[in-house]
């Protein structure tokens, strides 16, 4: 009878709640870190441009380089005011080498002179939020007629985006005015019901802004929404459909705060909103940082014991990508990357109550899909190599969430055998699969 | 510098549920029943239900120790139980399945049908199929299946519970031979108090007299997230409305017979119910309207044993037609279509 210790014990709540109550409090602000790496690109083999060399002195603010060349172009700015000493490969938390910049602080913090949009001479409105370093779609963007902003928090313990509702809700708004002026688009927040003070914050902001809407919605919606956007419109593409989805684009609240703050105060996209969350943390918070900051002073910021660490990731423990390194810096929101840090810590459990079991159809993981899928019966087909049929099935649906893999008594590796389902139909055969949408590039 | 830090594919969480959860869970809402049917029926119950547990986890251990088990060391049985990843034995299944099978046998069986029922219920109802998570019917409903046609005459004979309030002197009479009310019902036309129905001073199952303990476990299970609630809320509404309009007493048809049992114990069991939601719709409404049929129509006084099994066989066909297709449009980005359509 030993299987009743997991009966009792199994509604621990993990993480714990006390981390939502403090996630509630006010968000801080980060000072600037010693020394930040700022990645040149966003793939090895991206191009990418560097106006800065070893030994040359930077301030906060200051261009240093591109992502990319030519019209799409993105800049990258000094996070932090010092001295350029190192130029090179170093590790990026998404792919392994990648050319970037380190620099070292001079603890002074010395700003650019900042200049909005009217005095930079600029005409086109999204070229110079390109040359503010705000990453997004800018390929797409004169297409779209709807933009989805998602308010819901997916990950457990995460709210950063409801805390930025509440403390800058007016600059979130603002920035959405800025962004569908040009192309004449509506906006739809997207708010979970139980999310009910940031309805209200929104509701009032909306009462006075034209083409915007609030929506309720039931469950929250993963951050790979977007993903699915792109990758559904590729292959739509290809295969030469129209579809209303082709003109909507998920784009995040915090992106929105740095296009208000780039387009009238002329600050480039430098700081970085994000929940910090985890047992390894002893202050879980949301804080605003400065690009580029390693990842270890981060945690040292947030109270967090650098020796017991044992897993890092960028991202929410859900969907969150797993690090190898502390000394990776916390990179931008590239192109849209949802770059919050988790810092979540739970040995796996050994036991033998825990070890993999065959699936009791209990329809857990069906009852939380957020894409109404089968989970069960897809790692089913793929275990069984049956691809063909688990994508008539809907495999590429998938989201790639997690709550399947959370809910399951059995502890069947849902999500890694669909992944591994979708890399077989796109004929890979790596069995390294962290998370097959490119989350970090447009 | 910090130590080496662990890089392995998300997620990382897990709400620490096992399977070990789901049986143990049924397992606790049986106790209910356990008391309540040990106070009508006395020592039998208890003799019943302890022989069949107890066979069902030896007919399960011997049964993976001889085909299953790779490397069982005889020298040292019981490390090799506890440590084996094959011998499952002590997951709590088959405790669950051994149990269930109890509660449906009256309570005058003799000691052997029990046993037999239960062995025949996991090594036929379950490991013929390949264990846990392959079996198509309800191991509990096999063995019950299979005991009322092999020996209808003790099955079918029914025992009045001991009525403590009654017994003179503390003088227990013995047992004295009665039929269900379903049975009364369907011979004879008698009606039975709703009281006697609820707390279950009537004759029947071991498990099924009484509707205050099954409802109790019930919420137990529900509150606890181990079934949902479509498929006892279907088949229980679909019983309702079947009895309503066809002029049956519904609140008689309710209560009665194991139909409460069935509802919340043996229609729900996981392994052999419908994943989809529209599938648990669709298979409790089936359930109950075949259940109907046999009670109101066949020859039959009690048909909820076999309208499970019936619409176990169908749980595949269910599910393969109740999911979405993505051939017909309906898997597509989930929020998005509905917001702009």
């Amino acid at each position: 009878m030993d299987g009743l210790i997991p009966t009792f014990r199994r509604r621990e709540r993990i993480p714990p709640i006390e981390h939502e109550q403090m996630l509630n409090s006010p968000s801080t602000v980060m000072p600037p870190p010693v020394r930040v790496i700022l990645p040149l690109q966003d793939t090895p083999e991206d191009p990418y441009e560097i106006f800065v060399a070893v030994g040359d002195p930077v301030k906060t603010g200051q261009e240093i380089g591109t992502i990319g060349k030519g019209d799409s172009a993105l800049s990258v700015h000094a996070t932090v005011s010092g001295e350029v000493v190192e130029v090179g490969e170093m590790f990026h938390p998404l792919v392994q080498h990648v050319a970037s910049v380190k620099i070292e602080s001079d603890g002074r913090d010395e700003h650019v002179a900042p200049v909005n949009y009217k005095d930079s001479g600029i005409s086109d409105p999204f070229a110079f939020l390109r040359k503010m370093g705000v990453p997004m779609g800018f390929q797409r963007i004169h297409a779209i007629k709807t933009f989805f902003v998602n308010i819901t928090e997916f990950e457990f313990c995460f709210n950063s985006r409801e805390r930025l509702i509440l403390e800058r809700g007016e600059r979130v708004v603002e920035g959405l005015r800025l962004l569908a002026a040009p192309t004449g688009a509506k906006a739809v927040f997207l708010v979970e019901k139980r999310q009910k003070n940031v309805y209200e914050v929104l509701k009032s902001f909306c009462s006075v802004t034209s083409n915007v809407d609030v929506r309720l919605v039931s469950k929250p919606y993963p951050d790979t929404l977007r993903e699915l956007i792109r990758q559904k419109v590729i292959t739509d593409q290809e295969n030469g459909v129209q579809s209303p989805v082709h003109q909507t684009m998920v784009i995040n609240p915090d992106l929105l705060v740095a296009i208000h703050d780039a387009y009238y105060h002329g600050q480039p996209f430098i700081n970085e909103f994000l929940s910090i969350v985890g047992s390894a943390v002893r202050t879980p918070q949301n804080v605003w940082i400065r690009t580029g900051t390693l990842l270890s002073d981060v945690i040292r910021y947030a109270g967090g014991n650098i020796e017991n660490t044992r897993r890092v990731t960028i991202g929410g423990a859900l969907m969150g990508r797993p690090q190898f390194s502390l000394e990776v810096p916390v990179i931008r929101k590239a192109r849209g990357i949802y770059a919050a840090i988790a810092l979540t810590f739970q040995e796996e459990r050994k036991s033998r109550f825990y070890r993999r079991g065959p699936c009791v159809r209990c329809g857990k993981c069906v009852d939380v899909c957020p894409a109404g899928l089968v989970p069960n019966e897809l790692a089913d087909l793929v275990e069984h190599r049956c691809f063909e049929e688990a994508k008539n099935q809907g495999l590429f649906s998938c989201l790639e969430c997690g709550l399947c893999y959370y809910v399951c008594p059995s502890i069947v590796p849902l999500v890694e055998l669909i992944k591994l389902g979708k890399l077989k139909l796109k004929g890979r055969n790596s069995l390294l699969v962290f998370n097959s949408y490119r989350t970090h590039s447009y | 510098m910090s130590g080496k830090l662990i890089v392995s594919s998300p997620p990382f969480l897990r709400n620490g549920e096992t399977t070990h959860c789901l049986m143990f869970d049924a397992l606790i809402a049986c106790a209910p029943i356990f008391f309540f049917s040990v106070y009508f029926f006395g020592v039998d119950a208890f003799i019943i239900m302890t022989l069949s547990v107890l066979t069902a986890k030896i007919t399960e251990l011997v049964i993976q120790v001889l085909f299953k088990a790779k490397n069982f060391d005889f020298n040292n049985p019981i490390f090799s139980v506890m440590e084996s990843q094959e011998i499952t034995v002590m997951d709590g299944s088959a405790a669950v399945t051994g149990l269930l099978l109890a509660l449906t046998l009256p309570p005058s069986v003799p000691w052997w049908m029990p046993v037999v029922g239960s062995a025949f219920a996991i090594a036929v109802g379950k490991h013929v199929f390949g264990g846990l998570g392959y079996n198509i019917f309800n191991p509990a409903l096999v063995g019950r299946a299979f005991l009322l046609a092999a020996w209808p005459t003790h099955m079918t004979t029914w025992e009045r519970p001991v009525n403590w309030f009654a017994a003179e002197g503390g003088a227990v009479v013995d047992a004295v031979t009665t039929a269900t009310p379903l049975g009364m019902m369907k011979m004879d036309g008698q009606t039975t108090p709703l009281l006697d129905l609820l707390v279950g001073n009537i004759g029947g199952c071991i498990g099924e007299t009484s509707a205050i303990a099954i409802l109790l476990g019930a919420a137990y299970l529900l509150h606890k997230g181990t079934i949902k609630w479509h498929i006892p809320f279907f088949y229980l509404g679909t019983v309702l409305i079947f009895a309503l309009v066809t002029g049956h007493n519904p609140v008689f048809h309710l209560l009665s017979g194991g139909l409460l049992l069935g509802a919340f114990f043996m229609a729900t069991d996981v392994v052999t119910s419908p994943v989809t939601i529209y599938g648990r719709v669709i298979f409790g409404i089936c359930v109950g309207l075949i259940t109907m049929v046999i009670r109101c129509y066949g020859g039959y006084p009690e048909g909820v044993c076999y309208a499970i099994l019936i619409m176990n066989g169908f749980v595949p066909l269910i599910d393969r037609y109740t999911r979405k297709n993505v051939a017909k449009g309906e898997i597509d980005i989930p929020l998005v279509n509905k917001i702009l359509n």
